[in-house]
């Protein structure tokens, strides 16, 4: 191997990394500002875990997390669990194994290309691109589970190839795969696919003799680490998620009639679904419609990647070698937008981001054989000046989104100002109650996790389901109590007549309400963008009694 | 007997005007179909050979002056294909016609002020910790770049052409038009993998992308892009018969499930009219 161009790979590699680390660590915790029930939910579920061995609703070491009868994906919420200890209940804490995960995805990623095309340098362009991809940082930033599943996958992709050699790490394989399922609900269409294709590819070598004792006893162990999700695969909780966003699961009007054909309708709509995934308007444009997955002003590719993946797309279609390669960029590229695609939300990066995977290789690709048509020195000179503008205004396109537009305008969104509220809920009048409007939210989450509810007062107080029905039972009891506060909708007739304090958005208690009802105004506390979010009143019971006859 | 290929052709050509017809009222829908004739007229006087093939070009200002540089961007194009002693005459031609319609087209184009754009970059402004950020992040040059990169990547999208934009529809400034059957994308692909050897593609390169890099300035292309219908089509036609060759087995059976799906497709065009 050339001296020379080892130490170039070795700076590419170094340099993803430290890029990675700063594009994700600045500030996680803290921006976005504000933390998404989901976050929260699944940060309390971690915390009961960790104090009681049971979640929230009272369920030993669940499968599945019941939360708000999503039923949540087990595998980050344990990885929460030991951290809490580290760094305490907060947002820095639940948002740390996207971040991390995200991180150990850059390694490997190098490993698996190197490993398929010995390309040193596609392995380290494509490490470079991943460290700055808008796609990955954004869910390494947050929490959302579907990083650390993207680990396991491809640290199973790579442990697969390795046991084409050595047999042994097909067991490494299987256990990485295993895990990667019951991390985050697209893994369960994808990993199995992805299994079945490698199987059929690689038939003759895993049958064969000396493979065959090891590809059943990683077959086994797989089989076991499924085991308790698989107990389970049957109940309405396990399936929630799958039917509840299915396009093939909701009915049609007049079904019976030719122009109504469900079947031909939800294929028409399955293959636009599908192709938003591959198309540059929504890669280099768009992006994802969601606020929360997505980054003002930046799409999740940058547009001045898109020459190189219709050139690169072009290459990879023509090329005759980097047959390893081709067989797992395109198996990526076609599975990966499945699992989304049967959902009907347009272009859902949450659910499909194993494809920024094949789609950063084929930019790599793309950016590697364009530049291969400049051969002189001064030519590469110039292609590295230029190389490094565009990722210096990159970085500079990502401070922009994430940090200043995303914290200024996505406030609401991401459910700013519960932590603002939990402070001064410490500073009111323990004596008095506290009723927290939840006509449009679910504030009781964020609250018990602010305030660090004890966890086995939260279970007594809110009972939802028996245990045996915890997977099987999908009624919710939206209202809750956490020690003196209770989340549930404003009564205006009965609540002004008590002594207590009122918590809403300005919908729940506007202007209008405080001046009416004499009100007194503890605080407004506002989003980034100066509108009010939510609001606490002191009632005036005094005032109100003075009013009736 | 009817080949049931010819049907599928059949499908391809009559979707994307039956559903500019019913979604418009005659007389729009007759200024919307101008350029295009004229488009159609130009490949057949190509298709025949002659060099002059260009000349109907020269009327489009006249029909639409929204689309008044269109031949000089054609012409352009063309330039890479065929050269002839006519090319320059073709291009100065269509040069003084641009200047001629340069008002009407100007007005209608993303190069006019935006005021809302303009408050919204200067409101943003003021988030940034410094004035390089700022101006870096934020400036005039960005209105005109976003318009510019949401057309083209608009025009650019198979869903425009295959699934009426969904599941993206725009529902304001879009007609969201089923212009192709969405089991046409394959020939496009098909058809664009193997543009090298297409024999029409000294006029459909030059009037894809000239008619693109056109509508791309509008500030509306909608309605207008049907001036891609001629290319378009002439691709994925070409793809047909490319995809007939290359896989005769399973044609057969893809033409069955295309026709029916073009008949359900047609079908709702007509329910969604009554």
């Amino acid at each position: 191997m050339n001296k020379k161009i080892l130490l170039i790979n070795l700076f590419i590699l170094s340099l993803s990394l430290i890029l990675a680390i700063i594009t994700r660590f600045y500030k996680l915790g803290t921006a976005p500002a504000g933390l998404y029930l989901d976050e929260a939910g699944q940060g309390y579920s971690a915390y009961s875990i960790l104090k009681t061995g049971k979640d929230e609703f009272g369920k030993s070491f669940p499968i599945v997390f019941r939360s708000f009868t999503d039923f949540k994906t087990p595998v980050y919420i344990y990885l929460v669990v030991p951290l809490i200890p580290i760094f305490g209940l907060n947002a820095f804490t639940v948002r740390f194994p996207s971040f991390f995960f995200s991180i150990l995805t850059i390694p490997i990623l190098y490993l698996l290309i190197n490993k398929l095309t010995k390309h040193r340098y596609l392995a380290s362009l494509s490490c470079l691109l991943l460290a700055i991809s808008p796609w990955h940082i954004l869910f390494g930033r947050t929490n959302f589970e579907s990083n650390a599943a993207l680990f396991f996958y491809l640290t199973g992709l790579y442990f697969f190839y390795l046991g084409l050699e050595k047999p042994k790490w097909l067991i490494a394989s299987a256990v990485s795969f295993a895990i990667a399922i019951p991390t985050y609900h697209s893994q369960r269409i994808i990993t199995p696919i992805t299994l079945v294709l490698l199987f059929i590819r690689y038939r003759n070598i895993l049958i064969s003799k000396n493979y065959l004792k090891t590809v059943i006893l990683g077959l086994l162990i797989g089989i076991i680490i499924s085991l308790p999700t698989l107990s389970i695969i049957n109940t309405p909780g396990f399936l929630a998620r799958a039917k509840g966003l299915n396009i093939f699961t909701s009915r049609t009007k007049d079904a019976s009639s030719f122009i109504n054909n469900p079947f031909l309708i939800k294929t028409k709509q399955f293959a636009s679904l599908y192709i938003t995934y591959l198309t540059p308007r929504n890669m280099f444009l768009l992006g994802d419609y969601g606020p929360r997955s997505s980054f003002p002003d930046l799409s999740t590719f940058f547009i001045w990647q898109f020459p190189f993946y219709i050139y690169g797309l072009y290459f990879l279609v023509k090329i005759k070698k980097m047959k390893e390669l081709k067989f797992i960029v395109f198996s990526m590229f076609l599975i990966s937008p499945i699992p989304a695609a049967v959902t009907g939300d347009p272009y859902s990066t949450i659910r499909s981001l194993p494809l920024v995977i094949p789609q950063i290789i084929i930019i790599g690709l793309g950016i590697i054989e364009l530049s291969n048509l400049f051969k002189k020195h001064y030519q590469k000179f110039a292609i590295l000046f230029i190389g490094l503008i565009i990722i210096s205004l990159s970085l500079a396109k990502l401070y922009s989104s994430i940090i200043i537009l995303n914290e200024y305008y996505r406030g609401y969104y991401w459910d700013y100002g519960w932590e603002q509220v939990v402070k001064t809920i410490n500073k009111l009048d323990k004596n008095l109650p506290i009723i927290v409007d939840n006509a449009r939210f679910e504030p009781y989450i964020q609250i018990a996790f602010f305030t660090k509810y004890d966890p086995e007062s939260f279970q007594r107080e809110n009972y939802e389901v028996r245990p045996s029905e915890y997977y099987t039972n999908m009624d919710r009891v939206r209202d809750k109590s956490i020690g003196s506060i209770q989340t549930r909708q404003i009564n205006w007739e009965k609540d002004l007549l008590i002594n207590q304090y009122l918590i809403g958005d300005s919908l729940a208690i506007s202007e209008n309400q405080i001046e009416i009802h004499k009100l007194f105004l503890v605080l407004d506390i506002y989003y980034p963008d100066t509108t009010t979010a939510y609001r606490i009143v002191k009632t005036n019971p005094e005032y109100q009694r003075s009013l009736s006859p | 007997m009817i080949r049931l290929k010819n049907i599928v052709i059949a499908f391809v050509l009559i979707l994307w005007p039956l559903d500019l017809y019913l979604k418009n009222t005659p007389q729009n829908y007759i200024a919307y179909i101008g350029p295009t004739l004229i488009l159609l007229i130009s490949y057949l006087l190509f298709k025949k050979n002659k060099i002059y093939f260009w000349v109907p070009f020269l009327l489009i200002p006249f029909v639409s002056p929204k689309l008044a540089v269109l031949p000089l961007s054609i012409s352009l194009f063309s330039l890479f294909f065929k050269r002839n002693r006519f090319s320059a005459l073709f291009i100065t031609a269509s040069l003084i016609l641009g200047f001629i319609f340069i008002k009407p087209f100007w007005g209608q184009t993303i190069f006019k002020f935006d005021y809302e754009a303009r408050q919204q970059v200067i409101r943003n402004t003021y988030l940034y910790p410094n004035v390089f950020l700022a101006r870096l992040s934020q400036n005039k040059t960005k209105i005109i770049s976003d318009k510019l990169n949401s057309n083209f990547f608009a025009i650019t999208d198979p869903s425009n052409y295959f699934f009426g934009f969904h599941p993206r529809e725009g529902y304001i400034e879009n007609q969201n038009l089923g212009k192709y059957l969405f089991l046409s994308l394959p020939f496009l692909f098909l058809c664009l993998y193997y543009l090298k050897n297409n024999k029409n593609k000294g006029f459909v390169i030059p009037a894809l992308i000239g008619s693109v890099l056109v509508l791309s300035v509008l500030t509306n292309f909608d309605r207008q892009d049907f001036v891609l219908f001629v290319p378009l089509s002439l691709v994925i036609i070409d793809g047909i018969n490319i995809f007939e060759k290359k896989y005769s087995k399973i044609s057969k059976y893809y033409w069955v499930i295309f026709v029916i799906f073009s008949l359900q497709q047609i079908a709702r065009l007509f329910a969604v009219k009554l």
